[in-house]
């Protein structure tokens, strides 16, 4: 067993600075073991859930289990993210409103802006031979596509990766930077919305900005929810999918000879990536008195849905430690589902389908570097965030 | 017309919740460990607290003397909202609604060490009888 693994739930804290990719997912199998639900003391107590079946059950009775608060401990935003935190009946209005950019047709036209963003990515280190391909490629390549989606100017790109890091990842250890770049958004936003709504040019923005519901515009909290939400999902959580796919396929050299020789396995191989690799870890409270597999809750308790683990429950998904890159069934909760199925869904597996069609296709051989040092981003958005690669140095496609 | 029609309703009723605040077990401790002084500048009607979290001493209008590190600017109804609870701060920093001079991060601190003492400003309101500034 590896070391500083957690043994028991009561024990269990997903922002334990030992929480590493050695020993992160056998801590998860070691608890479900026990339980499929068990008790952590963290933040005050909190239910964890890292069973298949038991997250299912939790995420298809939203009366039961509220989205809010998503976050434990909560960001310093003191509104909700909107429409993920909004309970039914009201959710449906809200995720209504931008739910047309984010249909599957939309994100198919999607499908060249992206591979434009990848070869430009991929040209600037190409010729090198190695590189951190987090930094180079995980990293960018969602603020841009985000950008895109959002009608961004890219080169504010930086600010929005450093925004999103400081929400997300330190607000349980540094809660005031984090709030200073709430700050920094709500400011960015409020600024981007008056701009819209005095000319309207059809984008996400304007879209907010003119936005009704029931005959009223949306007040400035409800704007806010929705931009901190499609700036830090679009970006943060794409981040850390793609950088754990990265590490594996640069680890596995028989699965990325594989796919780079038929990449008609790419699709449902990226649905596994997804499976194996969920970024996010959302929150639930109980509205009432409820039981979930066996174990009775109380109204107001919260609950830690750790989609990863539940991603890994051989329950549901047979040898489930294993890469299937084929695998069918595969009914993995890495977008959640339900009500609050992840919007950007579509588009999140488009942009790491094209990601691996052309990485493939310039960089075949690529490979971790000899003693390379990897990092894990643990929290509630996981995943691997360096992989140092080498390869065969390519040639630049662009001008 | 704001909530306060004079700045001797507003020190009262503001000044009643800071001291509250200094007497509470446990919250007491939490604001003194801030160490933060501050001076709230307040318009309709022109007002001025400045509050040494440090020390829990308050001082009004003209009888301050203390240096403060950090320098708010707000309507009192804007401050009147945030201890009713109904003020978002972030967004309300956001928005110019409340400037700050100094540090941000300070003000974040303090905010939710705040957050208990919501309701009980609405009853001291209500023991005043002006449950209409409650809204």
């Amino acid at each position: 067993m590896a070391d500083n693994a957690v043994r028991k739930y009561s024990e269990y804290d997903h922002h334990a600075p030992d929480i590493s990719l050695e020993n992160v997912h056998e801590s998860w199998d070691t608890l479900r073991a026990q339980c499929p639900i068990g008790r952590s003391d963290a933040y005050g107590g909190m239910w964890v859930v890292t069973g298949y079946a038991e997250a299912h059950e939790i995420f298809h009775d939203p009366e039961a289990f509220s989205s809010t608060p998503l976050i434990i401990p909560p960001f310093p935003q003191a509104m909700k993210m909107v429409p993920v935190e909004i309970d039914p009946p009201d959710h449906f209005k809200y995720r209504t409103l931008v739910a047309t950019p984010f249909s599957p047709r939309h994100a198919e036209k999607m499908v060249e802006p992206l591979r434009v963003i990848v070869n430009r990515l991929i040209d600037d280190f190409i010729e090198d031979g190695q590189c951190d391909i987090y930094q180079t490629v995980a990293t960018p390549y969602p603020t841009l596509m985000g950008t895109i989606m959002l009608g961004l100017p890219d080169s504010d790109a930086k600010l929005f990766e450093d925004w999103t890091h400081k929400i997300i990842h330190m607000s349980a250890t540094d809660f005031e930077v984090a709030g200073e770049a709430v700050i920094e958004l709500y400011s960015y936003f409020y600024a981007l919305l008056e701009d819209r709504r005095a000319k309207p040019c059809g984008d996400m923005m304007s879209l907010l900005a003119e936005a009704e519901l029931e005959g009223e515009k949306l007040t400035d909290e409800e704007l806010m929810g929705f931009c901190l939400l499609l700036l830090i999902a679009s970006i943060d959580t794409s981040q850390k999918a793609i950088g754990s796919m990265l590490w594996q396929l640069a680890t596995q050299p028989e699965v990325r000879t594989r796919l780079a020789a038929d990449p008609k396995l790419i699709p449902p191989a990226v649905e596994e990536f997804l499976r194996l690799w969920a970024p996010v870890q959302p929150a639930r409270r109980a509205t009432r008195d409820v039981e979930v597999g066996g174990i009775p809750m109380k109204e107001g308790d919260q609950l830690l849905v750790l989609l990863g683990a539940a991603n890994r429950d051989d329950r549901e998904f047979p040898g489930a430690a294993q890469t299937v890159l084929d695998r069918s069934p595969n009914r993995h909760l890495t977008f959640g589902t339900h009500i609050h199925r992840c919007l950007g869904s579509h588009i999140a597996r488009l942009e790491m389908q094209v990601l691996l069609e052309e990485l493939l296709r310039r960089l075949p051989d690529f490979e971790l570097q000899d003693g390379a040092e990897i990092e894990w981003s643990k929290g509630q958005v996981q995943g691997v965030v360096k992989v140092p690669i080498r390869f065969t140095p390519g040639t630049r496609e662009g001008a | 017309m704001g909530a306060y029609k004079s700045a001797e309703d507003l020190y009262k009723y503001m000044g009643q919740i800071f001291a509250l605040a200094f007497e509470t077990d446990g919250l007491k401790e939490k604001l003194n460990a801030t160490g933060v002084t501050l001076k709230l500048n307040l318009t309709d009607p022109d007002s001025v607290i400045a509050v040494d979290f440090g020390n829990g001493v308050v001082q009004y209008g003209n009888d301050i003397t203390m240096d403060v590190a950090v320098d708010l600017q707000m309507t009192a109804d804007t401050a009147h909202r945030f201890w009713l609870g109904k003020l978002n701060v972030p967004l309300a920093i956001a928005k110019r609604d409340i400037k700050v001079h100094g540090s941000v991060q300070k003000v974040l601190k303090l905010a939710p060490l705040m957050q208990p003492l919501h309701e009980q400003y609405q009853q001291i309101l209500k023991d005043a009888g002006l449950e209409e500034m409650i809204g």
